[in-house]
């Protein structure tokens, strides 16, 4: 037997955050040490936790008679401190924060405002404007409030108007339902995923238990406050006597400045940022900081190892999502030896991954399936979806759509999206698996599977190859790419069609974009190799 | 109010502290440390080594008692000095108590070390507990270091007298993450009984330190193997406060070239008494 990996010497669930809801847990973190500061802004601005709690506590004061128990508002902002504000003091009062990406425009806020028909709306000054336009089409939302001037008084005008009303006291329960973020899934329109108190202290709880923080420690936030992510980070400063740091947007040429400047010791990363940090000029800077950490979901491999050599700090690849918070990251002892290694590590306490066909029954080690999630305190449904919700946590468990395999040690590994399949004389194929078997070949760099229309049977494999520096196709000829494909995967699986590519297209984060391979043209089958005609 | 000395020998960590130029040389400039060294951010001014292990040591007393303790007497042992690319790894050990007439004195002993587990540091923290009782010592005692009269009655070998500037505590603060309410606003002060804004300890302790690198270290703070001092009054960070620290050398110590010195304030109370500063010779 090959023994289990663990995430070494950590504590329980629930060792790190012993409240029952975040306003006790935001109310404590802030009255421990007043003048400590909550966040500070990479342009200078600094809000102490009294001042923040002070301003929550007035708005919270500003809402009440505005709002009851569990009616929606939505919240629009860039990265402000009113963001954080607006949330507390929702959450104070019971109500729910809906999320809106500032940038939204009347298509993508239209559909969230149609869907969560919230009472209220909080907004910069450009996002009221396209709340404004939707008014009509959204007869529940009576009123807009605008931040208006100097961060972080943008909802000062509403927090003089009321008495205080101590967050501590706040009446609010674990159940309730704290935030909805709108998350795109492959198909439909985008689902309001409801997240409680109950979710939220858990993420809190086990980014704590991971990863033991102390006084001396900042979190940089460069990601959009609309996330869930610098909520996450602020609370988890809150109780561990730390400090927020937070960009107004990520940004190479300021990234170790501000670093530097605020003396952030660890950060959140996602999407691009890796590439674009190694994109940044080399110089001393980014190895004189006191970075000790970097949590990244969806680590590109080829990038790990330059990441932790030219920055000098490990970078821990972590598994999670809206609906099932953190549902794994690469334990601390391991870091150094599963660089490059694709890993996303295993569970933390109290969470269980299994990885199932399309049946829903396990499948053995090693094999690709279905990463279906249990645990306490995941999502609390798809807004006005109880089907879609239904299906999503059919058994108990919450079926991620992603596809990953689990090593013998219990290592776990992202593979792909479920739906990206291919459906062949009524077989299906998932697209990553094929993607998955052609890069262990040695002279593979990348591969991008995509489904061609096929007149027989459906559909047919593309694969689409990127061979290593230096090498070229009579290095290794497509027939013998089938060939390895065959050796490996059930023979239906292997590629029918083959096209080199010298590069591909990549997304923000650092995938093949096969949507545009797609649309490369109307017979995607020109100009490649067939196997059936050589 | 709590006391417990149950924990007396155990022992607290923190995470690793990275060390790097802009933190030292943000420290430097909230204490106004003018050696080019320290500004620089090259080397650490020395009593920003009590920044690491702060929070094991506050930690250790508060599972002592949550009442307000005062910093009674602090001392670093010094085996290397703090530089930028160091991992500094602190653990904190409940060392003794001790009775006096006020009410128990608690000693916190901690040890810094580096990545390769080499000593970097030890300080012996030492706070008051008024009210609290005690009938015996417990543990083990801190070092002495006290300076007798008979040395005072000599000149002093050297001095000098640093001011403080209105926000210095805010930058103090700031620079240590040490931000108690007492130092930063006046209604936390009043609420303690304190007319102003109260002068962190190792702020104080801090400006003894300038001027024991200056006048007898020849501004090489590397040379320095002990700083030790007794807190004998509150500072308050009123207008024209300033520290006046005055050296008296106290010959060959274990190798090493004692002296000692006292700390008063612009009214010429003396705020830090009996320290002993150890120098390489």
């Amino acid at each position: 037997m090959t023994a289990k990996v663990a995430h070494p010497g950590i504590g329980p669930s629930w060792s790190a955050v012993k409240h029952q809801t975040c306003a006790a847990l935001v109310a404590e973190g802030c009255r421990d040490e007043p003048e400590r500061p909550a966040i500070i802004v990479e342009d200078g601005l600094v809000v102490t936790r009294r001042e923040l709690l002070q301003r929550v506590e007035h708005f919270s004061g500003y809402l009440k008679p505005r709002l009851k128990p569990g009616d929606r508002v939505v919240v629009m902002l860039e990265n402000r401190v009113e963001f954080m504000i607006a949330l507390f003091a929702l959450m104070a009062n019971r109500a729910t924060l809906v999320s809106i990406a500032p940038t939204a425009q009347v298509h993508d806020a239209g559909h969230i405002l149609k869907d969560s028909q919230p009472v209220l709306a909080i907004a910069g000054e450009v996002q009221s404007a396209v709340l404004e336009q939707l008014r009509p089409e959204c007869p529940s939302l009576r009123d807009i409030l605008v931040t208006s001037g100097e961060e972080p008084d943008g909802l000062g005008r509403y927090e003089r108007e009321a008495e205080r009303i101590p967050l501590a006291e706040a009446p609010c329960r674990r159940d309730d339902i704290l935030t909805v973020f709108y998350t795109s899934g492959t198909t439909g329109a985008p689902k309001g995923c409801m997240l409680d108190h109950g979710w939220w202290l858990r993420v809190v709880d086990l980014d704590q238990v991971l990863f033991p923080r102390s006084w001396q420690d900042r979190q940089l936030c460069c990601l959009p406050f609309y996330y869930t992510d610098p909520a996450i980070q602020l609370m988890t400063s809150l109780t561990t006597r730390g400090t927020l740091i937070a960009m107004r947007r990520f940004s190479v040429s300021r990234f170790w400045d501000v670093v530097r400047k605020y003396d952030a010791s660890e950060m959140l990363s996602i999407a691009s940022i890796p590439a674009l940090l190694l994109k940044g000029e080399p110089g001393p800077r980014e190895r004189d900081h006191r970075m000790r950490a970097v949590v990244h979901a969806g680590l590109p491999k080829p990038l790990h190892r330059q990441l932790v050599d030219r920055f000098g700090f490990p970078w821990y690849d972590q598994y999670g999502s809206t609906e099932g918070g953190i549902m794994s990251r690469v334990p601390v002892d391991l870091a150094e030896e599963l660089v490059g290694s694709g890993s996303i590590g295993v569970e933390p306490p109290d969470v269980i991954i299994r990885v199932v066909d399309d049946q829903d029954q396990d499948v053995s080690t090693g094999e690709i399936g279905e990463a279906l999630i249990g645990g306490p305190d995941l999502f609390r449904g798809y807004l006005n979806r109880p089907e879609v919700t239904a299906e999503a946590m059919r058994g108990g468990w919450y079926h991620s759509g992603d596809l990953v395999r689990r090593d013998e040690r219990g290592l776990l590994y992202f593979v792909g999206r479920k739906k990206d399949m291919i459906r062949r004389s009524g077989e299906n194929i998932a697209a990553a698996e094929v993607e998955a078997a052609l890069r262990s070949h040695p002279k593979i760099l990348e591969a991008a599977v995509i489904p061609v229309p096929d007149e027989l049977r459906g559909e047919e494999v593309k694969a689409y190859i990127q061979l290593k520096d230096g090498l070229s196709r009579s290095d290794l000829p497509p027939d013998q790419i089938t060939a390895f494909c065959r050796a490996r995967l059930a023979s239906y699986k292997a590629p029918r069609y083959i096209e080199y590519r010298r590069e591909f297209e990549l997304t923000p984060s650092m995938r093949v974009q096969k949507q545009s391979l797609i649309k490369e043209g109307p017979d995607l089958t020109v100009n490649a190799w067939d196997r059936e005609t050589g | 109010m709590t006391f417990d000395l149950s924990r007396l020998g155990q022992v607290r960590q923190t995470p690793e502290f990275r060390v790097n130029t802009v933190r030292l040389a943000q420290f430097a400039a909230a204490i106004d440390d003018e050696s080019p060294a320290h500004r620089e951010g090259a080397i650490a001014s020395p009593v920003f080594a009590n920044v690491p292990p702060m929070q094991a040591t506050i930690e250790t007393l508060r599972d002592v008692t949550s009442a307000f303790a005062f910093h009674g007497q602090h001392d670093f042992h010094y085996h290397r000095p703090i530089r930028p690319g160091m991992r500094l790894f602190c653990r904190a050990t409940l060392w003794g108590a001790v009775p006096s007439p006020a009410g128990v004195s608690v000693i916190v002993k901690s040890e810094t070390r580096d990545e390769t587990d080499e000593l970097v540091d030890e300080q012996y923290f030492n706070a008051l507990v008024a009210g609290a009782t005690l009938t015996k010592s417990v543990g083990d005692v801190a070092p002495e270091h006290r300076l007798p009269d008979s040395a005072k009655s000599a000149p002093p070998f050297a001095q000098a007298t640093y001011a403080m500037s209105a926000d210095q505590t805010a930058r103090y603060a700031e620079a240590a993450r040490d931000y108690s309410a007492y130092t930063l606003r006046l209604e936390a002060a009043k609420t303690l009984g304190f007319p102003h804004l109260l002068v962190h300890g190792m702020l104080t302790l801090a400006f003894a330190g300038r001027a024991v690198v200056d006048k007898v270290c020849g501004g090489d703070s590397a040379r320095l193997k002990r700083l030790a001092g007794r807190f004998s009054a509150p500072v308050f960070l009123t207008p024209g406060q300033a520290i006046t620290t005055k050296l008296w050398a106290l010959g060959p110590q274990r190798g090493r070239e004692a002296f000692g010195y006292e700390a008063s304030d612009a009214a010429g109370q003396i705020v830090i008494k009996h320290g002993l500063a150890e120098v390489a010779l």
